[in-house]
């Protein structure tokens, strides 16, 4: 299925052109019928983002558990500066980023993944989007993050560097080594 | 400068495969292309990354998780996000913040200890485990049906797809009643030593295991057993160690049961904290166990650190007989029973003992090659500490979670109050309530976990082959009644389960896929023998 679904961030969007605005209301308001609809229009492309991100579909799911839990809460610091979606992500990736920093020393087994980092992947001529995925998963976090808001999430080098709090240079230069690190796997494996 | 010559970067493949170059910037480069094979090859790798990474597919939204969002508001449960309008607070000074915090609770707990325990018996600390062991509510919790909340359907997904082997019928099974047994140790001959701690006894039970001799006993055997439960340490090949508490000394035991020889406790350890340390032996004689972790403070009676034990959390220490030298190895979560002396108003003073009948526990294990396995209790992963110092851990395993509600919280509750005040009288018939209540607190509803922790303490068993063989708090198999236990491989996967008769726990390992296994009847304890099944039933 193709991605590209996440709509971009739109400034000094009013209240009255948000489409989600109905829904965010409710969900202001703790009406669980307002955060299904929020969550059923988000969170496929939340659990991509933060599958991706993490490495895990369980570390994705519990952060977008964490995400609905206190949503009605945070909305009430959501002022229609910018669409729904572009702020819903910025707050799912600094939960994914508080979480991971606080495993930040464990190195994660990937599910059917060697686990030795240098071993070879499964071979696949051509490689596929499975392949992309698992060997996405197999970054470091810092290269990891940075690749998955650039391609996945097509988000700029400004923005990328906005979220995570790092320089633009740096978001370049781990972009660079991720894409470097990707090819040596994907292309020597197949 | 001929750009031409120049190899672009990837950033400048991209822009230049986006039309995003200026004219200039973009004729040098699709100049260089038509030379250069390797730019070619990284300009085809760029396009085809682009691409693939848009065909990457949108999982589903779990159903199963919106409920289990709704369900956790609607019980009350909140969390406090991060606000979108500030930057990410570095990690180092949370981590300060925290340590700042952990200190203080660790200098707070330390100045609630500082009266002497003289005149408190060590059989409260059993006595509080057998309690905790004992909870009816926890025992049945294997047997009630899931909670309102239903399970995930990404994990149920998981483990759905593990597959399930009985073991096969019984082979052979001890005749004469055991009163508890601690540990075994399977000899390579198919013999069995049992260490009866209620019987204050070590039995060598031949292969057949319907006969023993008595070893050690408290009035025979060839040496005594002593006057306190004790433990044996299950060694590699065939010999253990027998703890006395008599000398405060190991004794190894060869393939008779003989003692061959003593050596003395680590530097810095006695009994009693060998007794709660769960001791095991590496594949290099050396010998792991737990500490409570209690900084030293001038304030604390040192005889105090003995008892306060089970804070929240323990190092594992690692002692090496030869150099008479300690190590730490890791730090494991160990909740639920919390000891502290405390001066009643009559002067006499007591070991007040608070517990959790529902504590996040981290399990470990050692394994054939050395390496320390901790089963985290809190997210139901393994860490694993390699010989040679290296870390890793695994993904999360598949796990029923339960939801605690408050109902089920105040069962739990009333379940161990009503186990803790008929263990109490089983060991003072005659304990009025106040006294009870002096001896004994139970924590409050509002620090109980909201999900069945998946972990029992000292459930997990480690094969031959290096397995783990852990009984998840909510392992049942549905049709049969029996516990099921997760294998663990080293990868950190279920790579299967296995399903035992109803009743029976697994105590130890034997040659050919034999499983040593135990069950408790009205009538004592009994030692079981079954093989592994190679036929897997079904998935869960």
């Amino acid at each position: 299925m193709p991605i590209r679904q996440a709509p971009k961030a739109v400034a000094g969007l009013s209240s009255g052109d948000d489409p989600d605005e109905p829904a965010i209301a409710g969900a202001r308001q703790g009406s669980s019928d307002a955060i299904a609809t929020l969550y059923r229009r988000y969170t496929a492309q939340l659990l991509r983002m933060l599958r991706s991100f993490t490495g895990s579909q369980q570390d994705a799911e519990d952060i977008v558990h964490d995400l609905f839990l206190g949503l009605p809460e945070l909305l009430r610091s959501y002022e229609h500066r910018s669409e729904f979606y572009p702020w819903l992500r910025v707050v799912a990736v600094r939960i994914a980023l508080m979480k991971m920093r606080a495993s930040r020393r464990r190195e994660r087994f990937i599910d059917d993944w060697p686990t030795d980092a240098n071993a070879p992947a499964p071979p696949h001529d051509p490689w596929t989007a499975t392949d992309l995925e698992a060997a996405i998963a197999r970054l470091p976090e810092s290269l990891r993050v940075v690749f998955v808001l650039r391609k996945i999430e097509d988000r700029s080098h400004a923005e990328t560097a906005q979220l995570l709090g790092v320089s633009q240079g740096a978001v370049r230069v781990r972009y660079r080594r991720a894409v470097r690190q990707l090819r040596a796997w994907l292309e020597r494996d197949s | 400068m001929n750009l031409s010559l120049i190899h672009p970067g990837q950033a400048t493949l991209v822009a230049f495969d986006a039309n995003q170059l200026t004219p200039r910037r973009h004729d040098a480069v699709a100049g260089h292309l038509r030379s250069c094979v390797r730019c070619q090859e990284s300009l085809r790798f760029v396009r085809r990354l682009s691409a693939t990474a848009s065909t990457l597919d949108l999982p589903a939204a779990p159903e199963s998780l919106l409920e289990r969002i709704l369900a956790d508001r609607s019980a009350g449960e909140r969390v406090l996000l991060p606000s979108p309008g500030l930057q990410a607070e570095p990690a180092r000074s949370r981590a300060i913040v925290v340590t700042k915090i952990a200190v203080a609770a660790v200098i707070a707990l330390m100045l609630t200890l500082s009266v002497s325990p003289e005149g408190l018996s060590a059989a409260s600390g059993r006595l509080v485990h057998n309690i905790v062991r004992n909870i009816p509510v926890l025992k049945s919790l294997v047997e009630t049906k899931p909670a309102a909340v239903p399970p995930d359907t990404s994990i149920a997904a998981r483990s759905a797809a593990i597959p399930v082997f009985a073991l096969d019928a019984i082979e052979a099974k001890t005749d004469e009643p055991l009163t508890t047994v601690s540990a075994i140790k399977v000899f390579s001959d198919g013999r069995v030593l049992v260490n009866d701690v209620g019987a204050h006894s070590l039995r060598l039970f031949d292969p057949t295991l319907a006969s023993s001799t008595l070893i050690a006993g408290p009035d025979g055997g060839t040496f005594k057993y002593g006057k306190q439960a004790s433990l044996l340490i299950p060694y590699w090949g065939d010999s253990a160690l027998f703890l006395d508490n008599a000398s405060n000394a190991f004794l190894v035991l060869d393939a008779n049961a003989s003692v061959i020889r003593t050596i003395a406790f680590p530097p810095g350890t006695d009994w009693l904290g060998l007794i709660s340390g769960q001791p095991v032996l590496d594949p290099q004689g050396r010998l792991l166990y737990r500490v409570p972790i209690v900084p030293a403070d001038p304030l604390v009676n040192p005889r105090l650190r003995l008892y306060a034990k089970d804070v929240d959390s323990c190092a594992i220490v690692r002692a090496n007989f030869d150099t008479r030298t300690i190590d730490t190895l890791g730090v494991v979560a160990s909740g639920g029973v919390t000891r502290a002396p405390m001066m009643l108003s009559s002067g006499r003073q007591i070991l007040h003992t608070t517990i959790n009948p529902a504590p996040v526990h981290d399990d470990w294990a050692i394994l054939p090659d050395g390496t320390v396995a901790i089963v985290r209790g809190r997210d139901y992963h393994i860490d694993w500490i390699h010989p040679d110092g290296t870390r890793t851990s695994s993904a999360k395993l598949p796990f029923d979670w339960r939801k605690l509600d408050e109902q089920a919280k105040q069962r739990l509750l009333d379940s161990a109050q009503a186990a803790t005040e008929a263990s109490m009288l089983r060991a003072i018939p005659n304990a009025s309530s106040a006294q009870m209540h002096d001896q004994f607190e139970l924590i409050g509803i509002d620090k109980l976990p909201n999900y069945y922790p998946p972990v029992r303490i000292g459930s997990r068993r480690v094969d031959s082959s290096g397995n783990l063989w852990i009984p998840p708090t909510t392992s049942l198999y549905p049709t049969v009644g029996g516990l099921i236990y997760d294998v663990v491989n080293r990868k950190g996967i279920i790579s299967w389960r296995a399903l035992l008769a109803p009743g029976y726990s697994v105590a130890g390992f034997g040659t050919n896929d034999a499983v040593y296994m135990i069950a408790a009847d009205s009538t004592g304890v009994r030692i079981a023998r079954a093989h592994l099944g190679h036929k897997p039933l079904s998935t869960r």
